[in-house]
């Protein structure tokens, strides 16, 4: 199966909920993502940055230089209080939405009468 | 190169290190997988996409954007700056002058009339006054009237009172010393610390007559006849609430040693209101204690009522100082005019070279307002340049401006309220500097880029930057001209005050400077001097301030004259010679006869073509006619700039009697030595009083100084003007040369004579210079005409000037336009034209 990219405006939910399970750097996000959607969604790699310096100036994440696995030297990201507010918010929202257009499509002639 | 490192570089190199590390670590896993490194590397490249692209986005995401942009600005400027030195740092230090100028004459304005006083609740601060029936206002009270205002006052505000004298500082040479008696609240209640008991010298006061010396409380100083001891020295930002700053503050309890017993104290009397009352509040509590305060007074000098006149700052807020400032601050203005137009036609020129820069970057896709952008902070970035050399211009010139404008009162031991730098001074140097960048850098830079922009070609050539050009030298031509005119106009008029004869020989001539009890016995004494030449009586000394006057009738006819009471010595003392008739006897003198001696000019008036020996004058007031025995040469005995005294009536009157006021005395030979030996009979005669006798030409040049140093003041901001002026005028003559060198070229090729080139090439400027002037005369003589009618002795439309001024403008202008034009005579047409 190819993977499929993903929507636009849910880079940041994928970010916020990736870096919610542990201390994390950009590309090791990446990977994460990957791993967690079952290799079923890809992300443009470069996109990644905007979007994280973006959450990182909303006070959503916080990142701090740190030293990667393979001992060099990388900036990790980490949840801050606000982001796991916002992800929670995000993750009900975004529940609703497939419900609701769960509901959408499974309708037929029946349910109009 | 190094890379300066600007804000934002530092999180720049994160952000490229942060993806870098992304880059490799997607390349090392791919060589995981068994790719080669080589082929790793440029797929961990491709599929990361473009990295320039995604920087951008994620300083946009942070807002940076913008901060970017300004340091691209700013350093794009800097370079610009740095490869046009020349005009960058002309344009400095043109802003450095103007800027500084009026920054310098900001730091009096701001010391006088902006910066609180220096005293505790300075926002509270207030004179008190106090009028008669007839509006006659009244400055001092005595000590009675004060503590019924005292008691009065409680509830709105607490009161202080200051007593001024003048006593003498008794060491092996006797100085002046000015004295403040200050109420036993003052210090208590302006600095907040404890009454002092004994005298505080102040900081400017320990520096005159002190030296600043360390040791000096404790120390035992003779004022007087008295000791004190001084208590110590007050802070040097403690400068009391007056422009002129006391040497010593003395506490009321020790006024008995100070002062002779008796005598009636001249208070004058401020205070602070308490938080949350008004003046108006305050003024009706205080007006309840009028009709206390004229107790047992006569008549005429009973308080009608008290004024509370709120002060916050040294200078009195009335409107005549605020017209006499902005009378100063209008010269001064002009001269930013003119920097202004010259950074404007400066920088026009060098829009005008770099308008194929601007027409490739409009031309690749950068915004107007981006170019605009571009050029602001070129100009705002000269600006912050200019307002540092200028905040450090005015700061350097202040002490000097201080002692130069100050030195009369300095020169009779004055201390004057300092004059510092503060925040202020910068604020203003940086607002001034900045407003003069948006002027000068806004217009041309709209012009330049409309033009680039409009065309659209990158030899598009318009007319309307040289109209602006001619504008702009107009404007400066017109100021600098209004500055010339102001100049001459002041000289001429100082000019002519130093050279009016006062009518009486100066040289020697002193006032003797006693002032207490026995004027008799010290006449003789003094008489009896070595070096002394003649002693006179007079009731007022000629030349401090306008003589007294009184109604008279002649012949059933109303006049009002200028009197003067002398004894029979004066005259010829004074070295004023009779045109007809006799002086005073020694009788007349003694015993006050009605007789009287006029002046020329007098007689003139009352008795046209007629003697006015033996005429009689009916004086207001007197019980007989007095008649007219002598007639006197005119003489200046008021102000200088009043001229020969319209009308002058001697009476006769002995050293002795109330009429006669002051002792003038003529010493010849060894100067010094005489005048030491008068001050020390003075000082004798009254230990109690300070005793200086002061030289009439020191009087003379106290009138003559102030319009002395109005136009010196004129002049340097008129030489500066013209010098701005002038190379603005050469940049923009150069600038057109350089441009149409082509022209001149084929000009000469064509048989066109030099001159004829150099003409064509200044034409356009000099047109400007020539309007401004025709625009400028006018304005200036019709406003000459309208102050002469205010200022009634200052001759303001003096034709010589109105002609001198343009005259001088346009030489200078001519010269300076006609040198750089040389260059454009002097190509070479085959070189020329072989060029590009």
């Amino acid at each position: 199966m190819n993977p499929t990219p993903v929507l636009p405006g849910t880079l940041d939910l994928l970010i916020l909920k990736a870096v919610s399970l542990s201390k994390e750097h950009g590309y090791g996000i990446l990977l994460r993502i990957e791993q967690i959607s079952g290799g079923a969604l890809s992300i443009e790699q470069g996109a990644l940055y905007p979007s994280l310096h973006r959450l990182e100036h909303k006070g959503l994440l916080a990142g701090e230089w740190g030293v990667s696995g393979n001992n060099r030297k990388a900036r990790f990201y980490s949840l801050t209080a606000e982001g796991r507010k916002r992800l929670k918010q995000e993750t009900a929202g975004w529940e609703r939405l497939v419900e609701a257009m769960g509901a959408a499509l499974r309708a037929t002639g029946e349910d109009l009468a | 190169m190094k890379r300066p490192r600007w804000f934002g570089s530092a999180r720049q190199s994160e952000l490229d290190e942060e993806m870098r590390f992304h880059i490799e670590q997607h390349a090392e896993r791919l060589m995981q997988q068994g790719v080669s490194r080589e082929e790793a590397t440029r797929r961990a490249h491709v599929e990361f996409g473009s990295v320039a692209s995604f920087r951008e986005e994620c300083r946009e995401a942070k807002g940076l954007r913008l901060l970017d942009d300004l340091r691209a600005d700013l350093q794009f400027a800097l370079r610009v700056l740095r490869r046009q030195p020349g005009l960058s740092a002309t344009a400095v230090l043109f802003l450095a002058v103007a800027v500084g100028a009026n920054t310098a004459f900001f730091a009096f304005v701001n010391a006088y009339s902006l910066r609180p006083l220096p005293i505790r609740g300075a926002g509270r601060h207030f004179d008190l006054r106090a009028a008669t029936a007839q509006n006659e206002r009244v400055f001092f009270f005595d000590q009675r009237q004060y503590e019924a205002l005292t008691s009065q006052a409680e509830s709105a505000g607490e009161l202080y009172s200051i007593e001024r004298l003048t006593l003498p500082l008794v060491e092996d040479r006797v100085r002046r010393v000015s004295v403040e008696v200050v109420s036993n609240n003052f210090f208590p209640l302006l600095v907040g610390t404890a009454n002092p008991h004994s005298a505080v010298l102040s900081h400017a006061g320990w520096r005159r007559l002190f030296g600043g010396e360390a040791a000096v409380a404790g120390k035992r100083i003779r004022l007087g006849s008295n000791f004190f001891v001084i208590a110590g020295v007050a802070p040097e930002k403690f400068s009391g609430v007056d422009a002129v700053v006391p040497d010593v503050w003395l506490p009321q309890s020790l006024r008995p040693l100070a002062v002779a017993s008796g005598a009636k104290s001249h208070l004058r009397v401020g205070g602070i209101l308490h938080e949350g009352v008004s003046p108006e509040q305050s003024q009706a509590v205080l007006s309840a204690a009028a009709a206390a305060l004229s107790e047992g007074l006569p008549a005429a000098e009973r308080i009608a009522s008290v004024r509370v006149e709120p002060r916050h700052v040294i200078s009195d807020d009335d409107e005549a100082n605020v017209v006499a400032v902005g009378l100063v601050a209008f010269p001064f203005a002009l001269l930013l005019v003119v920097a202004c137009a010259n950074l404007a036609s400066l920088y026009l020129a060098g829009a005008a070279a770099r308008q194929k820069e601007l027409a490739i970057r409009l031309a690749i896709g950068a915004s107007r307002w981006r170019l605009v952008r571009q050029l602001m902070t070129e100009a705002l970035l000269l600006a912050t340049l200019g307002a540092v050399a200028a905040s450090a211009l005015a700061v350097a010139s202040m002490r000097a401006l201080e002692q130069y404008l100050f030195q009369l009162m300095t020169r009779f031991g004055m201390n004057v309220a300092p004059v510092d730098a503060d925040w202020r001074i910068a604020g203003v140097s940086l607002c001034l500097a900045v407003v003069c960048a948006l002027l000068f850098g806004l217009l041309p830079s709209l012009e330049a880029t409309d033009h680039a922009g409009a065309k659209g070609s990158l030899l598009a050539r318009s007319t309307r930057p040289s109209r602006m050009r001619r504008g702009l030298l107009a404007a400066q031509a017109c100021a600098s001209l209004v500055l010339l005119v102001l100049a001459g106009v002041l000289l001429e008029n100082a000019n002519r005050f130093d050279a009016m004869n006062p009518g009486f020989r100066m040289d020697g001539l002193y006032e003797s400077g006693y002032e207490a009890g026995d004027l008799a016995g010290f006449a003789a004494k003094v008489e009896r001097m070595q070096h002394v030449e003649g002693v006179a009586g007079v009731g007022r000394v000629p030349l401090r301030g306008i003589m007294n006057r009184t109604n008279a009738t002649v012949d059933g006819k109303q006049a009002r004259l200028f009197y003067n009471y002398t004894d029979e010595r004066y005259l010829d003392m004074m070295g004023i010679a009779l045109a007809a008739g006799r002086g005073f006897t020694p009788a007349e003198a003694r015993n006050q006869l009605p007789v009287a001696i006029v002046s020329e000019a007098t007689a003139e008036r009352l008795w046209p073509g007629r003697s006015a020996i033996g005429q009689s004058l009916q004086l207001e007031g007197a019980a007989q006619l007095f008649q007219v025995v002598g007639v006197a040469r005119d003489v200046v005995s008021s102000f200088f700039f009043m001229g020969l005294d319209p009308t002058l009536v001697y009476l006769p009157a002995a050293v002795g009697s109330a009429e006669i006021g002051s002792l003038l005395a003529r010493m010849g030979g060894a100067n010094g030595k005489a005048v030491a030996q008068l001050q020390q009979a003075c000082l004798a005669a009254a230990p109690e009083s300070y005793c200086e006798p002061i030289e009439m030409r020191d009087i003379a040049s106290i009138q003559r100084l102030p319009v002395r140093m109005a136009s010196q003041v004129a002049m340097a901001l008129g030489a500066v003007s013209i010098v701005l002026s002038c190379v603005g005028l050469y940049g923009v003559v150069a600038f057109l040369v350089e441009r149409r060198r082509k022209e001149a070229g084929i000009r000469l090729a064509l048989g066109s004579s030099r001159l004829r080139v150099m003409a064509a090439m200044t034409a356009s400027p000099l047109r400007g210079v020539v309007l401004g002037a025709a625009v400028g005369l006018p304005v200036c003589f019709a406003a000459a005409k309208f102050a002469e009618g205010m200022a009634v002795y200052l001759r303001l439309s003096d034709p010589a000037v109105f002609v001198a001024a343009p005259v001088l403008l346009l030489l200078v202008a001519a010269a300076a336009a006609l040198v750089p034009a040389r260059a454009a005579a002097s190509v070479d047409p085959s070189e020329v034209l072989r060029e590009e």
